[in-house]
């Protein structure tokens, strides 16, 4: 009897082990876990939006565009056209042009590198003015870089539009593929730009230089400097880089100097063209037989010409 | 004596079909508060981290103010992902502005907020917008 009983006893000595293990795991699949998942899946969704919105930034930081406004028709006070001029990587969507205090809905798509224009009724009256900027679907605005156009009257009578802003925008590019064997001054390479305003007629400089050897260095990548104008016409530019001595005597050598690289005449001639036109630096390989700049006369000298 | 000999094992069998319920019903009651508690625990973080997401991805810009017959207007470009809930703050050089609060503007909109004041040319204000997610943005704007 007692043997029976404890047989019988011994046989369900496991049974609540089970059923606990049996609930142990149960809650383990059915609680924990699931919870584990569900907060990893919240987690992977944050680190989603995170990169979403930090190519959200950093695609606005990088987009950058120029805007130029100017009459449609010179000759008349109906229309203003802006001019978007993409200079980013990337393309860009003007969603509104702002017209002084009024916006109108736009959808021009440019692609990189590319410009698209944009016309705007104004039907201007005497004195009217108009400050244009637009802004772009990542939210940047930019303000046409001509300033506030204004229809006015002129001295004789007459009407037509006038600008604010006029200027050369001096553009040095990256380093051309010759320039690492020419050794140049300081840790970056410089430069100087001198303006004068030109008679075209007569063919000389008119008074004293509105920018005197503006210096600009050229640093790792492509340079710009804005050279601010009051008025259109033509100017004369003159752009020079600093060569460091070149061989030793009583070798041949080449003096350290100022190398020509531009020297020659630009118009602005707005409405017509650009109110702000661009110089490109291009400098010439001073090494080449026979220098061809014909204003430097120390590479000349140096390369026997 | 044969009666009780065939009744012999019934209270073996009682006590285990007792032993089962008090395990199935302690076993059950851990379950379901273990479950409930992991539920709220899971909501609360995942609502937690919506929030934040939501915070992160919510973004606007001041595009444009300007001042014009005594009342300042102050356009508001919401282009983050998520609608928002916007409150104005304008702190002039001189003098006092009071807030403008509760201004929704949509994911992808244009909004604007009408300020009714008297401003002098040359005045500087600098103004602070501050969504309910506690995003702000700031600009200046000197009227002309």
């Amino acid at each position: 009897m007692s043997i029976t009983r404890t047989r019988y006893r011994r046989k369900r000595k496991g049974v609540s082990t089970i059923m606990g293990t049996l609930i142990f795991v149960g809650i383990l699949f059915t609680a924990v876990i699931p919870m584990f998942f569900v907060m990893n899946q919240a987690d992977v969704l944050l680190d989603q939006s995170k990169l979403t919105i930090k190519h959200t930034d950093d695609e606005k930081s990088n987009e950058f565009a120029n805007a130029y406004v100017f009459p449609t028709d010179p000759t008349s006070s109906a229309k203003i056209t802006v001019q978007v001029f993409n200079k980013c990587e990337m393309p860009i969507t003007i969603i509104r042009v702002w017209v002084n205090n009024n916006y109108t809905e736009t959808n021009m798509k440019i692609n990189p590198m590319c410009n698209d224009k944009y016309d705007i009724l104004v039907n201007a009256q005497v004195g009217s003015s108009y400050d244009v900027r637009v802004t772009s679907e990542r939210a940047n605005t930019y303000a046409v870089l001509n300033g506030i156009l204004s229809y006015i009257l002129n001295s004789d009578g007459s009407t037509g539009w006038s600008g604010e802003n006029y200027g050369i925008n001096i553009v040095i590019p990256a380093k051309e593929p010759w320039m690492p064997t020419e050794k140049w001054d300081g840790p970056y390479d410089n430069f100087q730009v001198t303006i004068w305003k030109y008679d075209k007629v007569l063919k000389v400089k008119v008074g004293l230089p509105i920018y005197v050897d503006q210096k600009m260095t050229r640093a790792v990548s492509a340079s710009e400097s804005f050279l601010s104008l009051s008025e259109q016409g033509t100017y004369w530019v003159e752009a020079q880089v600093h060569m460091s001595q070149k061989g030793q005597a009583p070798a041949k050598v080449r003096p350290a100097h100022w190398h020509t690289i531009v020297d020659g005449d630009y118009t602005i001639e707005w409405p017509l063209g650009d109110p702000i036109i661009q110089v490109t630096l291009y400098a010439q390989d001073p090494s080449l037989p026979g220098c061809q700049t014909p204003h430097c006369p120390t590479c000349i000298a140096y390369n026997g010409g | 004596m044969r009666r009780l000999k065939c009744r012999r094992g019934i209270s073996e069998v009682i006590s285990s079909v007792i032993l089962t319920a008090v395990v199935l019903t302690v076993g059950g009651s851990v379950w379901f508060y273990a479950q409930s508690a992991t539920t709220v625990m899971t909501n609360n973080y995942v609502n937690n981290t919506l929030g934040l997401k939501q915070e992160i991805i919510e973004r606007f810009t001041v595009e444009r103010v300007f001042y014009e017959s005594g009342v300042l207007h102050i356009w508001i470009f919401n282009y983050g992902f998520v609608d928002s809930q916007l409150d104005i703050y304008v702190t002039p050089s001189v003098g006092t502005i009071p807030p403008s609060l509760n201004h929704a503007i949509g994911s992808n909109n244009l909004g604007y907020v009408d300020i009714a004041t008297t401003l002098s040319a040359g005045t500087t204000l600098s103004i602070k917008v501050h969504s309910v997610r506690d995003n702000n943005v700031y600009y200046a704007y000197t009227v002309s």
